[in-house]
């Protein structure tokens, strides 16, 4: 069978799942704003894909999140379909090696996820967005880039505090939602 | 005449779980249209997958016996060929929503998607839509999203799917909960000509009173098999006692406004006093901001104008988390909120939030976990239990923050008769201990069964009251009809 | 008019594709102010200029914009800078903070000409009877619908846990806590609602759907694919040959 092939089938055990972690990508944003914490956690949907049907599953949500943001008139998040790629792919790469098997195996993920996602999203960033995103972060870069760091190092130190902090606590929520989850969950949505 | 459907199945089993299913077989004749009845977790909806051809396949589990229908054989245990199955069998479930496929911009198309899905070209598609958009009352919303329908709209969009393609027999599984007036009609019609046609039909639910007046046998779903329908023991005759001297008032409203967008007051004017111990319904229409009112109570909206108090502490002004410690609520959806990891903890969940002491909070989980009869459950995770079932799990945590005032939104939708009764036993229990209750409810048996006064609710004030044995005595109104003494005029 | 009206959801995808290569092919803000006029022209003759420039104007530059000059304008690393008043301005970070909002003007467009106003279920249609895997293009359609439902559920999953005694304020330590208890059971209704919906699907006969014969003219094709390769052409050259 061909690699699309499987990716094909893979895809259709996990149809009903794809748009509905997706929609939780988004709709995350409303409980993140009712609580007033400077965190997007627009990775929490894509993770969980990731950590039950794999990789690949992951990544493809990732991407389609940022392409959906498009169809909802946010089409700034279209460059960073890259980092949620990454996000998707390295999650499940890492879930795969049991990283959801205790809370602190989570929070370790977490943070490397956060330095991957970092280094993934700076350029872009910096050069599509010339570092700035038009909400609060943009006071850090500033106050980095007066203290005389180039632009591209301002954008990655910003990136590593906000995504370490981010992605840590997206995988910690993660780990505690798969906490003696139903096995028919598992069974469900693990690929063919 | 020979059976239309003959259904021996050997055993159904979820993976690496006891078969829910064994050695049960239903005949079906043309133009029947049987009933079965089954208490929450019996199986109903594991045997409504298995008619439909979902287990194996979009269902993981194993199934084997076979299933004849209208004289062909098919053998359980290997997908079925969709193409085939749609004209053969069609299931609508419970809870809406989850059956819009979300694959449609328009009513008349997620009605369409099966023949659509069939190859069938658009216009063959409209011209087979539109009739049934316009039996089902849809007519005028044909070219609206699904998604902005109100609940019982979206059941007979689920109904119109489901019928669409002309199976010869339709399972619904408590998939008539939110019909409404033209959809139970419609409904009916659809049956009556079911059995003109020689077709046959399948309801299943928890409640006998949903199953009345639809079916023309009742079976009985237990321990695996159907049995023919016993007499269940009806609940005892409700029997209001003797009014109990009202206590002082302990909730009070006061020209109350409030509404979501500016413009559009959903509670206009509404003034409301309750007694300690009394068991206050308020009914009313779809709109009628009978929900409305119990937000702004509870803290979680905030009134445009007028007082809200609720033992003096002021609710138009208080967090919504210090009102915990007065007014335990079970909202409409309460699986929403519940995460687990377990059945106790979700309980518990409330208790810790206000700082009760360790031993205190594992004192009231276990004591309401009994009373809802969750006991023997507390450590499974509640995406395992039945929607029935994660109900009483939101209801024990909002008792266990052992507030004086309970405010309870539809807590009877998705129950089957046991946990009914069951609710109504410990709702009468807490009347007994002096506790204040908020019903809301469409319900009208269980209105006149639990509450001592009603108050009707209409374009946002009341519009009047009565004792709740009237209430009883009256027949159900239907839907969409005012109660008695609203204005006239548009609602 | 008409003519660009009817475009198939795909031509449009090729065409913002095109204009999304493009916009990195260079720094000349001749160029960027070029794609974009070419944009507004696609938008007004697909008749759907209006909402494309209240979009693009205020949910997407308008809040980058004032970041972007105050950012650069005071801060461009690097950059000579002239005293206005108490502030030490950099024209080079001006102008540098000028060219980034044209290019983004130009990729948001872009994603704005292939999605506005477009129904979601004629793009998933014309995925699938281009033979884009069903689920692929299912995910994207559907999970458009599911956002309203979603972030309806999440605010009545704030109240519920409010009413269950969850404080919501406090210092950040304290509202860290509460994240959990209000996101997990966004994730778990997730959960619940895949499984549901993974019914529907098979139900309404999903994926037995035949894939439809395409009626494309060779114009359509052409314009797509021109648009393709024009954007990849122009971006080879902007970058390579007229470094």
């Amino acid at each position: 069978m061909t690699f699309f092939r499987r990716l094909e089938r893979s895809l259709t055990a996990v149809a009903g799942l794809l748009p509905a972690a997706m929609a939780v990508n988004i709709g995350v944003g409303e409980v993140v704003a009712r609580l007033q914490l400077p965190i997007y956690l627009d990775s929490v949907g894509t993770v969980l894909v990731a950590a039950l049907a794999g990789p690949w599953a992951g990544l493809v949500t990732g991407v389609l999140s940022n392409l959906v943001w498009g169809l909802l008139l946010r089409p700034t998040a279209a460059p960073f379909a890259v980092t949620a790629a990454v996000i998707g792919l390295v999650s499940g790469l890492l879930a795969a090696q049991g990283i959801f098997g205790a809370w602190w195996k989570a929070l370790l993920g977490g943070l490397f996820m956060g330095l991957v996602a970092a280094v993934v999203s700076a350029p872009i960033a910096a050069y599509v967005f010339g570092g700035v995103t038009g909400g609060g972060y943009d006071l850090i870069v500033a106050l980095l880039l007066a203290g005389g760091q180039g632009l591209f190092e301002a954008v990655l130190t910003q990136s590593i505090l906000t995504d370490l902090a981010d992605k840590a606590l997206t995988f910690l929520i993660v780990w505690a939602v798969l906490q003696n989850l139903p096995p028919r969950y598992f069974e469900r949505f693990r690929q063919p | 005449m020979g059976a239309l459907v003959d259904l021996s199945l050997n055993s159904v089993a979820y993976p690496g779980r006891a078969p829910v299913l064994a050695d049960l077989s239903l005949s079906l004749r043309p133009g029947e249209v049987v009933g079965i009845l089954g208490p929450t977790e019996s199986g109903k909806t594991t045997l409504a997958y298995v008619l439909a051809g979902l287990i194996p396949g979009a269902v993981p589990g194993a199934a084997s016996g076979q299933l004849v229908v209208g004289g062909r054989t098919w053998g359980l245990g290997r997908p079925l060929d969709r193409r085939e199955w749609l004209r053969q069998v069609g299931l609508a479930l419970a809870e809406p929503y989850y059956q819009l496929s979300g694959a449609a911009d328009t009513v008349a198309e997620e009605v369409g998607l099966p023949l659509e899905n069939l190859g069938l070209g658009p216009a063959a598609v409209k011209a087979e839509v539109g009739g049934l958009l316009q039996s089902l009352g849809l007519g005028p919303f044909a070219d609206r999203s699904p998604f902005e329908l109100s609940v019982g709209q979206q059941q007979r969009v689920v109904l119109g799917a489901t019928l669409v393609p002309r199976p010869k027999v339709l399972v619904l599984d408590d998939a008539f909960e939110h019909l409404d007036g033209p959809g139970r009609a419609a409904l009916k019609q659809f049956l009556a000509r079911a059995k003109a046609e020689g077709r046959a039909a399948v309801l299943l639910s928890g409640r006998r009173r949903h199953l009345e007046g639809l079916v023309d046998r009742l079976l009985w779903l237990e321990g695996g098999r159907l049995h023919p329908s016993p007499q269940t023991p009806e609940l005892s005759a409700p029997n209001p006692k003797p009014g109990r001297e009202p206590g002082s008032v302990v909730l009070e409203a006061e020209d109350l406004w409030a509404g979501y967008s500016v413009g559009r007051p959903v509670l206009a004017g509404l003034s409301l006093r309750v007694r300690a111990g009394e068991a206050l319904a308020i009914v009313g229409p779809n709109g009628a901001g009978k929900s409305t009112l119990l937000l702004v109570l509870l803290g979680l909206l905030r009134p445009w104008a007028g007082r809200v108090r609720v033992f003096g502490s002021d609710a138009g002004r208080e967090p919504p988390w210090r009102l915990a410690r007065l007014i335990g609520y079970l909202p409409q959806n309460p699986a929403d909120a519940l995460f687990g990891p377990t059945v106790w903890d979700d309980v518990a969940f409330g208790p810790r939030n206000l700082g009760v002491p360790a031993g205190e909070v594992r004192r009231r989980t276990g004591a309401w976990l009994s009373a809802v009869g969750l006991g023997d459950r507390a450590g499974r995770h509640p995406l395992e239990l039945s929607p029935g079932w994660r109900r009483l799990v939101a209801l024990a945590s909002a008792l266990a923050l052992g507030t004086p005032i309970l405010a309870l939104d539809e807590p009877t939708v998705g129950l089957d008769d046991g946990l009914y009764g069951r609710l109504v036993g410990l709702l009468e229990g807490l009347k007994e201990a002096g506790r204040t209750l908020l019903l809301v409810s469409q319900d009208l048996e269980f209105v006149g069964r639990v509450a001592d006064r009603v108050v009707f609710l209409a374009g946002g004030r009341l519009v009047g009251e009565d004792s709740a044995r009237a209430v009883l005595s009256e027949t159900p109104p239907a839907e969409g009809r005012p109660p008695p003494g609203s204005p006239p005029g548009p609602l | 008019m008409s003519a660009f009206a009817s475009l198939k959801p795909a031509t449009w995808v090729g065409i913002a594709a095109g204009l999304f290569m493009a916009a990195f092919s260079s720094d000349e803000p001749a160029v960027g102010g070029g794609l974009l006029a070419a944009e507004l022209a696609l938008a007004a003759a697909s008749g759907r200029l209006k909402a494309f420039l209240a979009i693009l104007l205020f949910a997407v530059l308008g809040p980058v914009s004032v970041s972007l000059f105050v950012v650069h304008g005071l801060f461009h690393p690097g950059a000579a800078g002239v005293a206005v008043g108490p502030l030490w301005v950099r024209p080079e970070g001006l102008s540098f903070a000028a060219r980034t909002i044209v290019r983004l003007a130009v990729i948001s467009g872009a994603v704005l000409l292939a999605t506005l106003g477009v129904p979601p279920g004629r793009i998933l249609r014309d995925l699938v009877d281009r033979g884009v895997p069903p689920a692929l293009a299912y995910g994207l359609v559907a999970a458009v619908r599911f956002v309203p439902e979603t972030r309806a559920r999440a605010h009545r999953i704030i109240a519920a846990q409010q009413t269950r005694g969850l404080a919501l304020n406090g210092n950040p330590i304290r509202r860290i806590r509460a994240l959990g208890a209000l996101v997990r059971p966004l994730l778990l209704s997730a959960l619940a609602e895949a499984e549901a919906r993974s019914v529907t699907l098979e139900l309404r006969g999903f994926w037995v759907r035949p894939r439809r014969a395409l009626a494309e003219t060779q114009t359509e094709r052409l314009i797509r694919w021109g648009a393709v390769l024009g954007g990849a052409l122009v971006l080879v050259m902007g970058r390579l040959v007229f470094r």
